[in-house]
Order: structure tokens, then C-alpha cells, then sequence
């Protein structure tokens, strides 16, 4: 038994490699070539993994294969445009001006049931409020709604609005995140005394700290007795 | 450089180690074979001590590079191979003429068809 969770564990840890080398993009949007090489791989790893009569060799080099395969591929759609078009394919206007396009439905097989829904996922559920629809190479539908029918940004009222940082987890857990208090140009005892503002008294109480881009301290206390790890 | 180098790493690796474990396939599964050959040809005579030592020194040259074939082979087909060879084993003890004659050529056949199934031929990669 301690064999099949050897080498249960030996592909598991190839599959991440495998799946890290070949970028973020393959976990959120893949590209047909890139769904192909999930759906090999996560079958490879499985049936060497359950059967012991198998080598483990036998998993292993066509994951390889299907590794560098994939990889070579991104990295030649990523040097010619032509190459991309080709192995990627081409976003598809669905909807161009406020008219749909009866032939792009057609061609990439989508039906007006699929446009319709993927407009309300988008917030946009009356269609004559689209100026454009394009499905992307990764099956998803982009909508561009019409200039009247947008939502107002500040630049509409001419505001410049401050700037807005990322906030930056300081403690996490009663664990202080020097890294991040050294980004946001404080030290420890600007912490402590507005932690102490807030009633608490150690790092070691606090379950959550972090600060925003104006300086805004956000902090909240561990449960009382609680010992449980929150991470 | 980031893309490239891992693809050429994989490809070099996969290259290399296709060319190496065909020739360890092929010079082992010859030598053994070659060594079966002299085991057939002391039957064949009836020398049945001969083919005793000559079966001897197959199955250490089977024993010897064990773990590769643990690596590169069908675990079942090793079993197969390990019994076969103990089979032989047991009936040139015997002095059994027909089941070890049989039970040799059965061996000499599966260490061929070991080989046949690692060449770069059409067939096999259909």
C-alpha cells in the first residue's frame, strides 16, 4: 500500500510542477491547446498511481512530453502572431454595433440561449443595451455595453478621485508581516500604539491587521481563549 | 530564456533517455538471448549439466540489471519472465526434454518480443 501512495505522491508533485511551469494562465483561462494538456495529464497521473504493474516511467515521460509540448507551443505563440492565431485562434465578434452577427453565432456554435445568458452573467441583461460582444479564445464572452448605458466613472464628472493602493496584511493570525509594515513606511511602535488605541495589548491577540493606502489601520482582536489557528 | 531553457532540458532529457534505455533493451535482451541460444543448443544435445550453468549465468545477467527493468518494463511481463526462467530451471533438474526445450523458446521469445516493442517502427507507434 505505502507503494501506490508513494507513487501517488511522486505524480501529484510532477502534476504541480508541471502545472506551475506552464503558467498562471493554464489554472484561469485556457487556451484549447492548454485544456487538452489538463485533461491528458490529470489521466496519466491516475493510472500509474492506481495500478502498481505499471512502471512509474510510464507516467512520468508523457507528462514530460505533454509538458514541454505545451510549453514550446505558448512560447512560439508567444514570439509570431501568425503562430497564435493558429493555435489559439481568433477572438469572434458577436455582436458588432448593437447588431448581432447571425454568421459568428453560427460558425463558433453558439446559440442565442448561450448570448443571452452570458450577457446577464455580465450585468447586462437587456441586449439592446450592447454595443459589443466578443467571445475570446478561452470560451469567454467579453461585453462592451453602449457609451450611454455604461456606469459613470469619476472622469464623466471630471473628479480625480486620490490613489488607491493595495492594502497590506500587517499581522496575520498574531504573526506581524515585517516585509509588509516596512512597505508601508511605519515601524512597530506606530503599530503598538494604535493597536493599543484599539485595546489591544500584544501582537499575539490581534487575528487581523492591515493598512490601507491613506494610512488607515484596520484591526480586529482574537476571540478571548480562542486557540484555534486561523490560517 | 525563462520558456526555453525547461523545453530544451525536457527534450534533451527525453531524447537521452530514449536512446539510452533502447540501447540497454537491446544489448540486454541480445545477450540474454544469445545466452538462451547456448542453453537450447546443450538441450538440443541433451548436456544437461551445460545448459544448467548456461541458464545459471542468463538468469544472473537477467538478475543483474533488475531494477532498470523494474523501471522500463511491464511489472506483469517480469513476473512472467521470473517464473519462466524458474520453470526452466526446474525441468532441465528434471532432465525434461519437451517442457524445457518448449519453456526455453517460450523465454527466447518473450526477451525478442521485449525488444520488438521498443523500436522505432511504424507499427509500434500504432
Amino acid at each position: 500500500m505505502i507503494v501506490v501512495v508513494l507513487r501517488t505522491l511522486i505524480l501529484y508533485a510532477l502534476v504541480i510542477v508541471a502545472l506551475r511551469m506552464m503558467g498562471k494562465r493554464e489554472i484561469g483561462q485556457l487556451q484549447p491547446f492548454e485544456l487538452v494538456v489538463i485533461l491528458m495529464i490529470s489521466d496519466l497521473a491516475v493510472v500509474p498511481s492506481e495500478n502498481v504493474g505499471i512502471p512509474l516511467l510510464s507516467g512520468i515521460i508523457p507528462i514530460l512530453v505533454l509538458l514541454s509540448a505545451s510549453m514550446t507551443l505558448a512560447w512560439i505563440s508567444l514570439k509570431s502572431e501568425r503562430a497564435r492565431d493558429i493555435i489559439c485562434g481568433k477572438p469572434s465578434i458577436l455582436i458588432e454595433r448593437g447588431k448581432i452577427l447571425e454568421d459568428e453565432l453560427k460558425k463558433n456554435c453558439y446559440n442565442l440561449t448561450d448570448l443571452l445568458e452570458e450577457l446577464r452573467l455580465k450585468n447586462v441583461p437587456n441586449i439592446a443595451d450592447v454595443e459589443y460582444a466578443i467571445l475570446e479564445n478561452n470560451g469567454q464572452v467579453s461585453v462592451i455595453p453602449k457609451s450611454q448605458k455604461r456606469p459613470a466613472i469619476p472622469e464623466d464628472f471630471q473628479i480625480t478621485p486620490p490613489f488607491e493602493g493595495l492594502p497590506l496584511a500587517l499581522i496575520l493570525d498574531g504573526k506581524l508581516n515585517q516585509r509588509n509594515l516596512d512597505k508601508s513606511n511605519k515601524d512597530l511602535d506606530w503599530l503598538r500604539s494604535e493597536l493599543q488605541k484599539q485595546t489591544i495589548l500584544r501582537i499575539e491577540d490581534v487575528l487581523l491587521a492591515s493598512i490601507d493606502s491613506s494610512g488607515k489601520l484596520f484591526a480586529q482582536a482574537k476571540l478571548r481563549g480562542s486557540k484555534n489557528n486561523h490560517r | 530564456m525563462r520558456t526555453l531553457l525547461p523545453i530544451i532540458v525536457i527534450t534533451l532529457l527525453l531524447l537521452g533517455g530514449s536512446y539510452t534505455s533502447h540501447r540497454f533493451i537491446q544489448t540486454t535482451t541480445q545477450m540474454i538471448g544469445d545466452q538462451l541460444d547456448t542453453v537450447e543448443g546443450s538441450l538440443a544435445q541433451q548436456k544437461w549439466e551445460a545448459a544448467k550453468n548456461e541458464l545459471t549465468t542468463a538468469e544472473q545477467s537477467w538478475e543483474k540489471s533488475d531494477i532498470w527493468w523494474t523501471v522500463l518494463l511491464d511489472h506483469q511481463e517480469i513476473e512472467a519472465i521470473d517464473l519462466s526462467l524458474k520453470r526452466l530451471e526446474k525441468n532441465i533438474e528434471a532432465q525434461d526434454f519437451s517442457h524445457s526445450i518448449g519453456e526455453v523458446s517460450t523465454l527466447k521469445l518473450r526477451f525478442k518480443s521485449i525488444y520488438e516493442s521498443v523500436k522505432l517502427t511504424v507499427k509500434n507507434i500504432f
